[in-house]
């Protein structure tokens, strides 16, 4: 009875629209982090003590795991960034080598990375989320290019996998893209995710009408541009 | 997924912007409901969906209105 599932449309299921998708998440993503990063609201007012020391030795001051989470999606954010420019500018990227190095301390000039890759301690949760928006912003204003080059696509591939898994810890409720109108009944309430996984690493479009319930699956084998 | 919620007649009108008599004639007409511990009837809201959208899918003033509507976003059809 309930399985009406339709096939998603096709200018819904665009790759280009997974990619705004994802990348709309990662200034939210980068303001928890920071924010998650300080343990709790007395350690904000500088009562934070730590004393004694067990086995392990003290606890760390700071949360380390979205500190460490905060500096994956920055360094990842950095290299896709990189690869991007370097790709329009006719060369391939090296992700590895000496160059790779080189563009590092490039960024780290401008105070906000770190020599290593990472995002600065002294970014703020607003900062990092204003940061955020000029990257994505600077991702997606190539997105139609992108989509045409397979490689650039693997790249950002890559990020997406690290996207869904840091808004399942950080901000499951994070904002959705926007809404496309139902072809069950007419109401503009469709609201497609890109996070229903099929294996550990890809992920299969899905939308629902919070209106009437009807549900839409995208064919990954018949999609034109994959 | 959330689990399903069970919605009493008025709750059911109201989620699917029908008036309870509506919700009453499509019991009537066959939708499963069951009745709650406290005696109301109540629906599952996957099962009421279900009915509304199969409800919506056979009435063709509904098809014609969506189908118009494609062809305004869409534009005329210009044969060649």
């Amino acid at each position: 009875m309930h399985d009406d599932t339709k096939p998603m449309p096709e200018e819904w299921s665009r790759w280009v629209e997974s990619l705004r998708w994802h990348l709309d998440l990662v200034p939210g993503l980068l303001e928890a982090m920071r924010a998650a990063r300080i343990p709790s609201a007395a350690a904000q007012m500088g009562a934070e003590r730590v004393s004694g020391s067990g086995a392990n030795g003290s606890p760390a001051p700071l949360r380390v795991e979205a500190t460490d989470d905060g500096d994956l999606l920055w360094r990842e954010l950095g290299e896709l960034l990189d690869i991007i420019d370097r790709w329009f500018e006719g060369e391939q990227a090296d992700r590895y080598g000496a160059e790779l190095v080189a563009r590092i301390a490039t960024r780290a000039d401008r105070a906000e990375t770190t020599a290593r890759g990472e995002m600065s301690p002294n970014l703020t949760a607003t900062e990092a989320r204003l940061r955020g928006y000029e990257i994505t912003n600077a991702i997606l204003d190539r997105a139609e290019q992108i989509a045409d080059r397979p490689a650039l696509r693997d790249a950002c591939e890559t990020l997406f996998t690290t996207l869904r898994r840091l808004r399942a810890r950080y901000a499951p409720e994070a904002k959705r893209a926007r809404r496309r109108r139902c072809t069950t009944c007419g109401e503009v309430a469709v609201v497609c995710e890109w996070a229903v996984l099929v294996t550990r690493t890809v992920a299969r479009g899905y939308a629902t009408c919070t209106e009437c319930g009807q549900e839409y699956m995208e064919e990954l084998w018949t999609r034109p541009d994959s | 997924m959330d689990a399903p919620r069970q919605l009493t007649y008025r709750q059911a009108a109201k989620r699917v912007h029908r008036s309870v008599r509506q919700i009453k004639q499509w019991r009537h007409d066959g939708m499963p409901m069951g009745v709650d511990e406290r005696g109301r009837r109540t629906v599952d809201e996957r099962v009421l969906l279900a009915e509304y959208r199969r409800r919506l899918n056979a009435w063709p003033a509904h098809r014609y209105r969506m189908r118009s509507r494609d062809d305004t976003l869409n534009g005329p059809d210009v044969d060649t």
